[in-house]
């Protein structure tokens, strides 16, 4: 819960110093799909922190209290039903970093929506939102991947 | 592994669902700004450190570009041509006060279902702002400061169908009240259909609004609808703003109030 707690926090950190220009990347989501890899059996503590998180940033960024909540809890949910899905031998970084970069993709693609009459202003916002994601992706990735050896070398 | 999936897809649809139903009801709900409120005042001790970082990496970023001094003239140019523009009415009482200052202000949060009516910036009652200072864009008036907390305040735009703004019409003398349409347009009531009032003229604000300093550049006639309504005609106003491109704002503060 700590360690959830700071990376929500980190990401709050980077909004207030990019505030007026551009959008944190979602790290948040980032790192609760994370979790999910580790630990994929524990529902409720994947979605409902997802829900939580989002919630809270609504609250502090968007003022539209449900819209990144509902987007977080439902890429929580559909990422852990595809992770459950595919066989050990498939959940390897790659399908993480598919199923990171999708909800970062979506998940900005949706707000970028929501924003209606601004979307032109809003489109460069979107495209280095994305970019500011690729190194938080990459060493995510990089952290699934060791974790995944480890879990070789048990075996 | 199924009980797993079934699960993942209950507990993912009821906090989908239940997240919705907020983002349902919670536009303009008195609770969702007071809850909005809470959350920044919360969080504003703990992102101080941040909000000092990016303060320091923006100082540090003008001074080493040079950009610092022509930041500053260019401020104390907005505020001349604010005072400049009143003293040419000759009217004393029509002059904006010298010991006024402009603070300049980030945006931080714009909400989408407010996006034409109020922005929030990042200063507040701490840093001199108070209710009912006007808001400038490249020294014209975008709005004014509707609420204000500690930290942080709200500025109502131009655009928002709730602030009225009494304005006199430059070449004519002529005065009306400006309102938005809460879309991105604003309008100009009260002005007779026997006047003659041309594309381009400028606009500022009047000496008889009670809410903000006279002689503050608004804009121009953009446009005017065909047909009288009661007598009179309701004319487009092109603000000297750009409220669509808009990441900072100058609150336009008397001296003795900071």
């Amino acid at each position: 819960m700590a360690s959830l707690a700071a990376v929500w926090f980190l990401q709050d950190i980077l909004q207030v110093l990019l505030s007026g220009r551009f959008l944190a990347p979602d790290i948040f989501l980032l790192y609760i799909i994370f979790r999910m890899t580790r630990n994929s059996g524990d529902v409720p503590s994947i979605v409902w922190a997802a829900f939580a998180g989002g919630l809270l940033w609504d609250l502090r960024w968007t003022t539209l209290p449900g819209l990144t909540a509902s987007l977080y809890s439902l890429f929580a949910a559909v990422c852990m039903v595809v992770w459950n899905h595919i066989p050990g031998s498939g959940r390897n970084p790659t399908l993480f970093l598919l199923l990171a970069l999708s909800s970062q993709v979506i998940t900005g693609l949706v707000r970028f929506l929501t924003w209606g009459s601004s979307r032109e202003v809003l489109a460069g916002v979107f495209v280095v939102q994305l970019l500011s994601s690729i190194p938080f992706l990459v060493l995510a990735a990089l952290a699934v991947s060791s974790g995944a050896e480890e879990t070789d070398v048990k075996r | 592994m199924l009980k797993r999936v079934a699960s993942a897809w209950l507990h993912g649809l009821a906090a989908t669902t239940i997240g919705l139903l907020f983002l349902a009801v919670s536009p303009g709900s008195p609770v969702t700004s007071k809850a909005v409120e809470f959350t920044a005042v919360v969080l504003d001790f703990p992102e101080r450190p941040a909000v000092w970082a990016r303060h320091l990496a923006s100082e540090g970023f003008l001074w080493f570009g040079g950009m610092r001094e022509m930041k500053e003239k260019v401020r104390q140019l907005e505020l001349e041509n604010t005072r400049l523009r009143s003293a040419i009415q000759e009217r004393p009482d029509l002059r904006v006060p010298v010991a006024s200052d402009l603070i300049p202000v980030r945006i931080d949060v714009r909400p989408p279902d407010g996006w034409w009516s109020e922005v929030r910036i990042d200063k507040g009652s701490s840093e001199g702002i108070r209710e009912g200072m006007p808001a400038l864009q490249d020294g014209f008036l975008a709005g004014r400061v509707s609420r204000v907390h500690d930290s942080h305040s709200w500025v109502e735009l131009l655009t928002s169908t709730t602030l009225f703004v009494p304005v006199v019409i430059d070449d004519t003398r002529d005065l009306g009240v400006m309102a938005g349409d809460g879309e991105g347009g604003i309008n100009l009531l009260y002005i007779s259909g026997e006047k003659e009032i041309r594309q381009g003229m400028r606009i500022s604000t009047a000496m008889v609004s009670d809410v903000l300093p006279p002689g503050i550049p608004v804009g121009e006639i953009s446009g005017r609808e065909p047909e009288p309504e009661g007598g009179f005609i309701v004319y487009h106003v092109k603000p000297g703003a750009d409220l669509s491109v808009m990441y900072s704002l100058y609150i336009l503060s008397e001296g003795g109030q900071r």
